[in-house]
This record gives structure tokens, sequence and C-alpha cells, in this order.
């Protein structure tokens, strides 16, 4: 198995199911026992918005999914902070628990391989 | 140099599944390895046997069942991307009582380990397609 990876999301949610195929990446990496990372950028901060009621428009909560990461072993929610800014979002309208990050070309060197959806 | 290569694009709103086969065609003129080829997201589409392309042109599946079965490449496609999207086996099929199965020959429904099973054992993995910026 590959020793790392960085998964990237740059998916809205309830947007079909672009972010939700980005996470089972993750949570399958994981499962294979795979050093993961799960980072949103550009749209995909949008995941992390706190409060949301999937039911307005009659699908699951998206953020319940992002709960479970910690089950599979990904202990940290990664969110880029140009993109925070962009939506005019700061960490008081996110998920809690989760890490800001500055410069992501040094973040993913950390990593074996990344990926982007 | 050992290749994966995913297409996530949809075959019909984006150019990924064309760009990919070509990338893939130079990857083996060049003597590298294609250790898998992955089809995810609206890039499941690609598998459909039930393209039906405009006069003088060859259905994108069709192109790609072709250089899967001449250079004997393993061609996965993620399952539950293809149940969701409508692209089925026999077997899925007959499991869902679902009236027609249309997955291309050369293609195989399997599960998202074989993506990270890809990532393990490719030194480069190159993905068309997907992204929403």
């Amino acid at each position: 198995m590959a020793n790392s990876v960085c998964v990237i999301s740059t998916a809205a949610p309830y947007q079909g199911c672009g972010a939700k195929e980005a996470l089972d990446v993750a949570l399958v990496a994981a499962t294979y026992d795979v050093d993961t990372a799960y980072l949103l950028m550009g749209q995909g901060v949008l995941q992390l918005l706190a409060g949301q009621e999937g039911a307005a428009v009659e699908q699951k909560t998206f953020s319940a999914n992002l709960q479970a990461l910690p089950l599979y072993g990904i202990e940290t929610l990664h969110v880029e902070a140009a993109s925070l800014q962009q939506y005019g979002l700061t960490e008081a309208d996110v998920l809690p628990g989760v890490t800001v990050v500055h410069d992501v070309a040094v973040f993913l060197q950390q990593y074996q391989q990344v990926v982007r959806f | 140099m050992k290749f994966m290569v995913v297409v996530n694009g949809s075959p019909s709103d984006s150019e990924a599944a064309r760009s990919a086969l070509r990338f893939c065609e130079a990857v083996l003129r060049a003597q590298h390895e294609l250790v898998r080829l992955f089809f995810y997201q609206d890039g499941v589409q690609v598998a459909s046997a039930l393209q039906q392309p405009p006069q003088g042109e060859v259905a994108i599946s069709t192109q790609w069942q072709q250089f899967i079965s001449e250079h004997k490449l393993d061609a996965v496609v993620c399952i539950a991307a293809a149940l969701r999207r409508g692209v089925v086996d026999a077997a899925e099929a007959a499991r869902y009582e679902l009236p027609a199965h249309n997955l291309q020959a050369g293609f195989e429904l399997s599960g998202l380990g074989q993506y990270i099973d890809g990532l393990a054992q490719a030194d480069r993995v190159v993905s068309f397609g997907g992204g929403r910026g």
C-alpha cells in the first residue's frame, strides 16, 4: 500500500454526489491503513459549514459524514485558509476541530500521492 | 515508470476520456507501464456499451475497449459510482432486478480498494476530469 495520500475535495455538498465520492476515497484509503489526509479547497470548504440540515432538500445531512472520519483513523479535517477567506468564512462558521492550512504546497509535500476531486 | 490513469470526467460533457486515451497511448509508446485504468465519478459513463454517437464518429467506449483489449490492460470501473449512474453488469442487474445491463466488454466493476491499490503500485497517478475549481 502507498504510505500516504492527501485527498483534496473541491466539491460543494448538496450538489450531486461529488463531495461524497471524494470523501469515500479518503475513507477507503484509511481503511487500507494508508496515512490519509482530507483537505478542503475551493467550494469544498462549504462541506464544513456548521448547522447543515439536509432534510430541507430531502437529503442526508452531509456534515454528519465528516463526523465519521475519526472512526476511520482520520483525526483531522484540513481546510485551506485562502478558500475559507474566499467564501467569507472564519473558524467560527465551520465545524469545530478543523485545522487550517496556510501553505498548501508545503502541506502536500508530506504526502506520497495527492488526488483531487 | 508505472502509471495509474484515472478518468473522472463525463465522456459527453468533458474531454477527459479522450485526453486520457491519448495520454495512455503515449505512455505505452514511451515504453512505460499502465498498472491500472480506473473510471470514477462521471467517468464511469465511458464504460457504457449503449453509446450511439453520430455517423462518422466512433463511441468512446469502443475506442477504450479496443485499447484495453489490444494491450491487455486492467480497466476498473468503481461499482458504487457506476450503479448510481446506471452502468451495470449482468450480475448487478440480476442482484437489483434491473431491466438491463450495459457494461462494455473489457471493463470490470470493482471497489475503491482497486484505486487505493493503484496509488500504491504506481509511480505516478494521472487523473483526467472531475474537480469543480
